[in-house]
């Protein structure tokens, strides 16, 4: 066996979304995908701040995050903040907006991959798992 | 109680469990059901307390917070409407129609889900 496999860390995948019920439907198709992705689902942004020190391999960020304490919040703000902690996160947004505005605006900002919520969001999720969380064999 | 979940999705409903992707595991299935039952209801309160308030942009923020678990539930019925309700930009008769069509639906709906899990 590969001596980097014996070490590989749990990966661990954050998802931060205002909608409870898509919260727990990410987290199972996550658990469908591998039992061996901790997954750690937070409705508040300050809830997900704080455990960053825990250094996620990936962050879905919903991208409309609602009222968060009574102010209007989108995924910009929050990647502010992952970014402070740490400038190389792995962040993918999920969002409910299909529109190619928004991921061009993303885009001129950094590279950021896109979750579009919908029938193919399943298939999207198994994609980006694969290239972005190495699991351990 | 209908105790056969595999069956559900073969009798015609206004709502389908096909998109959980461990729709076998009946554990798995009610919880997800009765959390979805438990937000539409909170959907229901928002949305009644807004048009009361004359609050449009709480209005819009329920339905968008609501929109992807209606498709995840496949309530075909509502996918058009709740992107309606999102995006409105005045509360009017109109509106209102569409937030009364949405709630009595979510409330047939979920009803529909209690009788097949509760």
């Amino acid at each position: 066996m590969d001596l980097s496999t014996i070490y590989l860390k749990t990966p661990t995948v954050f998802i931060l979304d205002d909608d409870k019920f898509y919260l727990k439907y990410i987290r199972s198709l996550i658990s469908n995908y591998s039992l061996s992705i901790n997954t750690k689902t937070f409705c508040k942004k300050e809830d997900l701040i704080v455990n960053l020190d825990s250094k996620p391999d990936l962050i879905l960020l919903d991208y409309n995050l609602g009222l968060q304490n009574s102010v209007k919040t989108t995924a910009h703000n929050v990647i502010n903040d992952i970014e402070n902690f740490n400038p190389n996160q792995t962040i993918v947004l999920l969002s409910g907006e299909s529109s190619l505005p928004l991921l061009e605006e993303y885009n001129k900002y950094r590279n950021l991959e896109y979750i579009v919520k919908g029938q193919t969001t399943g298939s999207e999720l198994m994609s980006i798992l694969s290239k972005r969380v190495k699991i351990q064999s | 109680m209908n105790n056969n979940i595999s069956n559900i999705k073969l009798i015609q409903k206004e709502y389908s469990v096909i998109n959980l992707v461990d729709s076998n595991n009946k554990d798995f299935v009610i919880a997800m059901v009765k959390l979805f039952i438990d937000i539409s209801r909170e959907f229901i309160n928002e949305v009644n307390i807004a048009i009361i308030d004359n609050n449009l942009s709480q209005i819009n923020q329920s339905a968008h917070r609501i929109k992807a678990s209606i498709d995840v539930m496949v309530i075909s019925s509502l996918s058009k409407v709740v992107r309606e309700i999102e995006n409105s930009n005045v509360i009017n008769d109109e509106l209102k129609d569409k937030i009364n069509f949405i709630t009595e639906k979510l409330e047939f709906v979920t009803k529909q889900m209690e009788n097949d899990f509760a």
